[in-house]
């Protein structure tokens, strides 16, 4: 999918990884697993993947499930006109300073209110041409990094040209083969999910 | 200083036991109000000769009487909750302000409202409107004529106004496009509170205000005053009128109103879940313009709750026009009770008029933070007042230590 609005505003951000805030029902609603950029200064842009998706509290929400008299109009009114946050959390996977792309963490983190972008289908090609970010999602503790790889990689495949998407899907199993050849139930259960289908 | 609680701690274990030793006195008091009720539920013209010998006594004293004259409703009767109209349009706004400060960087206040159009049974999202801000600082809107800084009440006027005004240019509209009942709520009484103008603005003010309220009943617009754990007592104070022989209601009387610790709430304990009280009028000599107007005051009260285990009362004042139209009144009533159901308790659409409409702390530090930045671009030197730094750098700038 391809989109340059934003859908959210870093609220807090660190080397290896960001939050940011957006509103429900922005034209992307942001998923997990997704391929994500962050213009910052001097032509850089940090890119990251989603790894959590969060509604935060809000205590009318609260008051309104206690009741449970959920009238529509008050379910479209709480979720469209009322800024009531969603949090995205994003591990940093690489950057990319003019036209080329690093792989690992960038220089310096996003500042407060950057602006989160949905990555391109181009952008999403670009970037996994190489497959040195594994290493980082497969190391980051306290992320369900399997499920983020499995799921961006997922993604990944469908964006590939049709003829190179088998291609891709085997380079990135071999790929995890090298990374987690010491661990091998964890292995067998990221391949059977991201298997090609067979031609 | 910090306040000491260990203090205070024993001042309100005495507290929590007086209170439990006036209950059975007030549930005595209480007991007797409700009788008083009950016997003179069909007697409205023994209570309104009463209530002229009151005004009669207290106007010698220049003093008014200020309660509730009964209606063609027996007194201690129940309304059950009359059936909601399936579609219906509910309009709420409400208003805040920041004061002016003698002490902040400049001197100037701000009104803000907002507000909310909730159309029940249609399925679509309501429609919220923030008109601009308004922002005063000039001399004639800042001082008087002989120099005297606007006071908080002649603000709050100001606010009460623009909030109408914002009802007053919706209400009529959506009762044009829509075609369901459109019930107009506003978040306290319905008639300004003028007591704190100079005598010269009080009557501009009010005619003012009654002429947006001409608008609404022009436009059928369904009108109601939301006041949320009221402590009035206007009926009690009839009530109180009921216990004196016509004789004994003089000055002297009047000043020891048997009932005064009890409230209105407590005597209407009995409504049940969605059950309004019999509608009374107000009396009190500041309205007179109201019912010149046609818009004589009347309140009735209103069991919001669902639960007949916790029960909610609420005031709900509304002007004659809707009193004399019985559709209109039964669903306004159905109208407060639908949008309590949503909260729990209090209507949903007064909830989200008062978040769109609040100013907060954090909003009001941005707005004297572009000011000074202003002042500063224009050669102005913004500078708190010493009281103001001081308090400042005392309140804000204490750690506390705790165990």
């Amino acid at each position: 999918m391809t989109t340059a609005l934003p859908i959210g505003w870093v609220l807090r951000a660190s080397t290896v990884g960001f939050t940011v805030g957006c509103r429900v029902l922005q034209p992307s609603v942001p998923q997990f697993g997704d391929l994500v950029k962050v213009p910052v200064s001097d032509g850089m842009s940090v890119f990251g993947l989603i790894y959590n998706v969060q509604v935060q509290d809000d205590p009318a929400v609260r008051q309104l499930i206690l009741v449970g008299e959920m009238e529509p109009e008050a379910v479209l009114d709480q979720r469209e006109n009322r800024l009531v946050p969603i949090e995205i959390s994003v591990l940093v996977v690489g950057y990319q300073r003019d036209k080329q792309i690093f792989q690992g963490l960038p220089p310096q983190p996003p500042l407060s209110l950057d602006v989160l972008i949905l990555g391109s289908d181009a952008d999403i090609r670009a970037f996994t041409k190489n497959l040195d970010y594994f290493r980082l999602v497969l190391n980051s503790p306290q992320i369900p990094g399997d499920e983020v790889l499995v799921t961006h990689l997922r993604r990944a495949a469908e964006v590939q040209p049709p003829e190179t998407q088998r291609q891709f899907l085997l380079n990135a199993g071999r790929e995890l083969a090298r990374l987690l050849n010491f661990d091998l139930v964890r292995l067998d259960n990221i391949l059977r999910r991201i298997r090609p289908m067979s031609s | 200083m910090t306040l000491e609680l260990n203090q205070v701690a024993q001042q309100v274990k005495a507290m929590g036991r007086s209170l439990a030793e006036h209950r059975p006195h007030l549930d005595e008091e209480l007991a007797r109000a409700q009788s008083l009720l009950r016997e003179f539920s069909t007697r409205p013209g023994e209570l309104h000769d009463r209530i002229q010998r009151a005004e009669r006594a207290q106007q010698s004293q220049r003093f008014d009487w200020v309660g509730a004259a009964p209606t063609q409703e027996p007194l201690a009767e129940v309304y059950s909750l009359p059936p909601c109209p399936e579609q219906l349009t509910v309009i709420a706004s409400d208003g805040s302000q920041i004061h002016p400060d003698p002490h902040a960087i400049t001197l100037y206040y701000l009104i803000n409202t907002g507000c909310i159009i909730y159309r029940h049974g249609s399925n679509q999202k309501p429609e919220t409107y923030n008109p601009k801000p308004k922002l005063y600082y000039e001399p004639e809107d800042l001082f008087d004529e002989q120099g005297r800084l606007i006071s908080t009440g002649e603000v709050n006027v100001k606010r009460d106004l623009a909030e109408l005004e914002v009802l007053t240019n919706l209400g009529p509209a959506y009762a044009q496009i829509v075609p369901e009942p459109v019930v107009a709520l506003m978040d306290g009484q319905l008639t300004l509170r003028v007591i704190d103008l100079p005598f010269g603005q009080q009557q501009d003010r009010q005619d003012e205000y009654i002429g947006l309220l001409d608008q609404l009943r022009e436009a059928n617009v369904i009108l109601g005053g939301y006041i949320d754990r009221p402590r009035s007592t206007f009926a009690l104070s009839l009530i109180y009128l009921a216990s004196l022989d016509i004789e004994q209601i003089n000055e002297e009387n009047l000043r020891r109103n048997a009932f005064r610790t009890l409230t209105d709430i407590e005597l209407f304990n009995f409504l049940g879940p969605g059950e309004r009280s019999a509608i009374f009028t107000v009396r009190a000599k500041g309205l007179d313009r109201y019912t010149f107007a046609g818009h004589t005051i009347h309140f009735f009260y209103l069991n919001v709750s669902q639960n007949p285990a916790s029960p909610h009362l609420a005031r709900v004042e509304l002007p004659a026009w809707i009193v004399a139209n019985r559709p209109a009144l039964d669903t306004l009533h159905a109208a407060i009770v639908r949008q309590a159901g949503i909260t729990g308790g209090y209507p949903y659409v007064l909830a989200r008029a008062d978040e769109l409409a609040v100013i907060s702390s954090e909003e009001r530090e941005a707005v004297e933070l572009m000011l000074a930045v202003e002042m500063r671009q224009q050669g102005l030197a913004p500078e708190i007042s010493l009281k103001q730094r001081n308090k400042n750098a005392y309140r804000f700038g204490r750690e506390s230590f705790r165990l």
